[in-house]
């Protein structure tokens, strides 16, 4: 019976290890921010803009997520936690339209719903896009992949720009 | 009158012929049933006849032999003669041979597992308990209960979530390797469907929202959910002194299906755990209460002359 106790013993502090190690850590995002891709509305293909800024309405000052000189396709976009829309500006540096005129907005609606992702990812809001606008200067329309913003990061958002063509060389 | 008395005797001649030649060939035909012939060759001719007849022959063993019934039940047969042995094929026990009774013992047990592990440092988990019949020493249907509770707040995490005291249910059975052996030890794999009833809720959530510059508050009310999932048992069972046992299982589980809920997936499930652990354990300290005692071997019973023998060419022989 000793031995059959000992082994006994040794068993169960395996198994307390075993059961000790489950926690794999928080494998998505740690708050529904959802991610924005560029396109080019004449191909559909993705593209990388170095001349744009963009930055929220109601954001503190000098609170630009993207700079022109910074080359990005793809752009996570906070929403406004406890407020039941949110408004992008999108500005071009390009000289010729650079003017305030020709800035393009993307305002999503949503319901904000309060959500638990996991132990490890923690809570958050989700977000429930039930209406969703925008201008037409350079944007030629905005696409979202999935209404239902959660921490899973993946590409929910597409907004599709009209960009100049490059012509053949005679 | 002369030619009258000539057709009378003429008839008569006639009859009489008749008569002798009917009686000639009654006679003749008992002749031919009737022949009997009594020599040596014929005295043996039907034991020649019937030399290789197995029925004679088996009777003939029959006449000579005995039986006893072995441990397992066959009854073995010997002939006294030769010696040679033979199983009585018809009760011969297909399957394995039962040592215990049908109801053997009833235990019940506590599982302390969830308290011994909050010591270690677990936010869950309250206390279980169990009953099981053992029926021939070999399944063990088994029926658990027990009271859940978690209250967690993670560190550098923004949330607290709890679930108030909730009961859980479990029904299987277990599969006891060790049936024919010492009842003391049992090594033992077993399947559990378990159900769950229960609340959750979280809440003192902090999101702090660096890009726009605020921190916000919410909350997830209590919401109710279900779940019920599979398990699969490994344990061990060993007897500590008089009717008390204890053992350890290994548990590996799934969940089969749960309620959906828009605020999320709930944490904690009492007992099953926490979600994304697919093994736990269980340590129990369990109270046995015999219903029967072993049955003790039945000891070689001859049976008496006699009773007729079966035919040898119906059983197995063995050496």
């Amino acid at each position: 019976m000793g031995k059959a106790l000992i082994k006994s013993v040794l068993a169960l502090t395996a198994l307390l290890a075993i059961a000790a190690c489950s926690s794999s850590g928080c494998l998505d995002n740690g708050s529904a921010i959802p991610l924005a891709g560029f396109y080019d509305s004449a191909t559909g293909k993705g593209v990388s803009l170095s001349t744009i800024s963009v930055h929220g309405v109601g954001a503190p000052a000098d609170s630009a997520l993207i700079r022109p000189g910074s080359a990005a396709s793809q752009l996570y976009l906070p929403m406004h936690a406890g407020h039941p829309s949110t408004t992008w500006v999108i500005e071009y540096a390009d000289e010729a339209i650079a003017s305030p005129e020709y800035n393009d907005t993307v305002t999503f609606a949503y319901e904000s719903i309060p959500y638990f992702a996991s132990e490890d990812c923690g809570a958050m809001y989700c977000y429930r896009v039930n209406r969703l606008e925008h201008t037409t200067h350079l944007v030629d329309s905005v696409v979202m992949v999935d209404s239902l913003i959660t921490n899973v990061d993946i590409e929910r958002i597409k907004i599709y720009f009209r960009t100049a063509q490059e012509e053949p060389a005679e | 009158m002369r030619g009258l008395a000539k057709v009378l005797l003429m008839v008569v001649a006639v009859l009489c012929a008749a008569m002798v030649w009917g009686q000639s060939e009654q006679q003749r035909r008992e002749r031919r049933r009737i022949n009997p012939i009594n020599t040596n060759a014929t005295a043996t001719q039907s034991i020649n006849e019937t030399r290789n007849d197995t029925s004679r022959i088996n009777a003939a063993i029959r006449a000579r032999s005995t039986s006893f019934v072995r441990e397992d039940g066959a009854i073995v047969y010997v002939d006294t003669v030769s010696g040679s042995e033979w199983i009585d094929s018809a009760t011969i026990r297909r399957g394995t041979r039962m040592t215990y009774p049908r109801w053997t013992a009833l235990s019940v047990g506590v599982d302390l597992w969830d308290p011994v592990m909050r010591l270690f440092g677990q936010k869950y988990g309250v206390v279980g308990f169990w009953a099981n019949v053992s029926v021939y020493n070999r399944f063990f249907p088994t029926f658990e209960m027990g009271l859940g509770m978690a209250k967690d707040t993670p560190s550098d995490m923004n949330y607290t979530y709890r679930t108030p005291m909730s009961p859980y249910f479990k029904i299987g059975c277990d599969y006891n390797f060790l049936f024919n052996s010492n009842s003391d030890y049992k090594f033992f794999a077993g399947l559990r469907y378990g159900f769950a009833p229960f609340k959750w809720e979280v809440s003192d959530i902090t999101l702090n929202s660096g890009y726009w510059g605020e921190s916000t508050a919410l909350a997830i009310p209590s919401q109710s959910g279900t779940a019920g999932w599979l398990e699969f048992c490994l344990g061990l069972q060993v007897r500590l002194w008089s009717n008390i046992s204890a053992g350890w299982t290994l548990r590996y589980h799934s969940i089969l299906h749960e309620s959906k809920n828009v605020h999320g997936e709930p944490w904690y499930i009492p007992g099953y755990g926490a979600r994304g652990n697919s093994l736990t354990g269980s340590f129990s300290v369990s109270y046995t209460l015999p219903l029967q005692r072993k049955a003790a071997p039945a000891d070689a019973e001859i049976l008496p002359d006699d009773e007729p023998a079966p035919t040898p060419q119906d059983t197995a022989a063995i050496n």
